[in-house]
C-alpha cells in the first residue's frame, strides 16, 4: 500500500462509472421485473466489493481481518431475513 | 511514526487500532443502513403498488450524483496516495476536491428536496400516476415517501458529517501535520469517506433503481 497505486484507482473509476451506465441500461431492457432486480443487485454488489477491496485497501488487509469484516455480512442477511419470515405473522396485528 | 496510533501486530497485520475502531464503526453503521432497507423492503412488499423507477424520482440527475461521489472516491484516495508519497500539498488539494464534491452531492440532494417539497404541476401528474394525491412529495406521502426521505436523509447526513471531518482534517493537513510515515488519520478518514460512496450504491439501486 505504500507504492504508488494511482493507475488502479483511476481504473477502479473508470470500471465504477461504467458500471453504473449499465444499472441505468439495465432500466431500459425489457425484462422481466425479478430479472432486473437480480441483475441490478449483482451490480451494486459488484461496485460495493470494488470501492471495498480497492479504494478502502480490503485487497492489502490480512486474510483474517478481511474475514473479521466480509464473514458477518451475509450473516446479519441471514438472520434479517430469517426474521422476516415472521412478518406476515406481524400484518395480521 | 511516534505519532502513529499503535500497530496491532500478527492477525491484523500493519492495521493500527484507529483504522480498526473505524472497521467496527463501519460495520455497525452499515448494518443501520441494512435495517432501513431491508425494512423499507418489508414495507414496500406489504404494499399493493409501488413507484416505478423514474415515475417521481430524478434518475439522471441522481446518477451524476453517483458519480460524482465516485469521483470523490477516488480523490480521496490520491489523498492518502499523495501523503504517503510526503506530498502535502496533494493531500490539501485532493482533500479540499473531495470536500467540493461532497457539497456539490449536497447540494444537489438539497435541490431535489426543495422541488419535491415545493410541488409543481409536473409532480402532481407525476404522484397521480402512482397513486398519491397532491403536488408535493413529502415525508408523508405514503410508506413510499417514509422510506424515500427516511434512506436519503440518514445517507446525506452521513455526507455532511464526511464533508465537516475532511474540514477538520484539512487544518492540520495545512500545518503539515501528516507525512510520509504519519498518516493514520487520513487513512481512516478516507475509510469513512469510501463506506458513505459504498452505502450511496446500495440506496442509489434500492431506492431509485429498483
Amino acid at each position: 500500500m505504500e507504492n504508488d497505486h494511482k493507475k488502479v484507482y483511476i481504473n477502479n473509476a473508470i470500471l465504477l462509472t461504467v458500471l453504473t451506465v449499465a444499472e441505468l441500461g439495465i432500466l431500459e431492457l425489457s425484462l422481466p421485473k425479478s430479472g432486473q432486480i437480480a441483475l441490478l443487485l449483482a451490480l451494486a454488489a459488484t461496485k460495493m466489493v470494488l470501492v471495498g477491496l480497492v479504494y478502502m485497501h480490503l485487497r492489502y488487509e490480512t486474510a483474517f481481518l478481511r474475514r473479521v469484516i466480509l464473514v458477518p455480512i451475509p450473516l446479519a442477511l441471514l438472520f434479517t431475513l430469517s426474521l422476516m419470515y415472521d412478518l406476515p405473522y406481524q400484518w395480521a396485528f | 511514526m511516534m505519532q502513529q496510533a499503535a500497530a496491532i501486530s500478527d492477525p491484523f497485520g500493519k492495521a493500527t487500532t484507529g483504522k480498526l475502531g473505524m472497521w467496527l464503526f463501519i460495520l455497525m453503521d452499515g448494518l443501520s443502513f441494512g435495517g432501513l432497507l431491508i425494512g423499507g423492503a418489508a414495507l414496500r412488499a406489504g404494499m399493493d403498488s409501488w413507484p416505478e423507477p423514474g415515475q417521481i424520482l430524478n434518475i439522471s440527475l441522481t446518477a451524476f450524483n453517483t458519480f460524482l461521489l465516485i469521483c470523490t472516491s477516488f480523490t480521496m484516495v490520491m489523498a492518502l496516495n499523495s501523503i504517503q508519497k510526503g506530498d502535502q500539498n496533494g493531500l490539501v488539494k485532493f482533500l479540499t476536491f473531495t470536500m467540493s464534491g461532497g457539497i456539490l452531492f449536497l447540494g444537489i440532494q438539497i435541490w431535489e428536496y426543495v422541488h419535491f417539497i415545493a410541488g409543481s404541476e409536473e409532480l402532481m401528474h407525476n404522484l397521480a400516476l402512482t397513486g398519491f394525491e397532491g403536488s408535493k412529495f413529502l415525508p408523508s406521502t405514503g410508506i413510499y415517501g417514509a422510506v424515500f426521505y427516511a434512506v436519503t436523509g440518514f445517507h446525506g447526513l452521513h455526507v455532511l458529517s464526511g464533508v465537516i471531518y475532511i474540514a477538520a482534517m484539512l487544518v492540520p493537513a495545512k500545518q503539515g501535520a501528516f507525512s510520509a510515515t504519519n498518516y493514520d488519520r487520513v487513512e481512516i478518514l478516507g475509510l469513512f469517506w469510501h463506506f458513505v460512496d459504498l452505502i450511496w450504491i446500495l440506496v442509489f439501486t434500492v431506492i431509485y433503481l429498483i
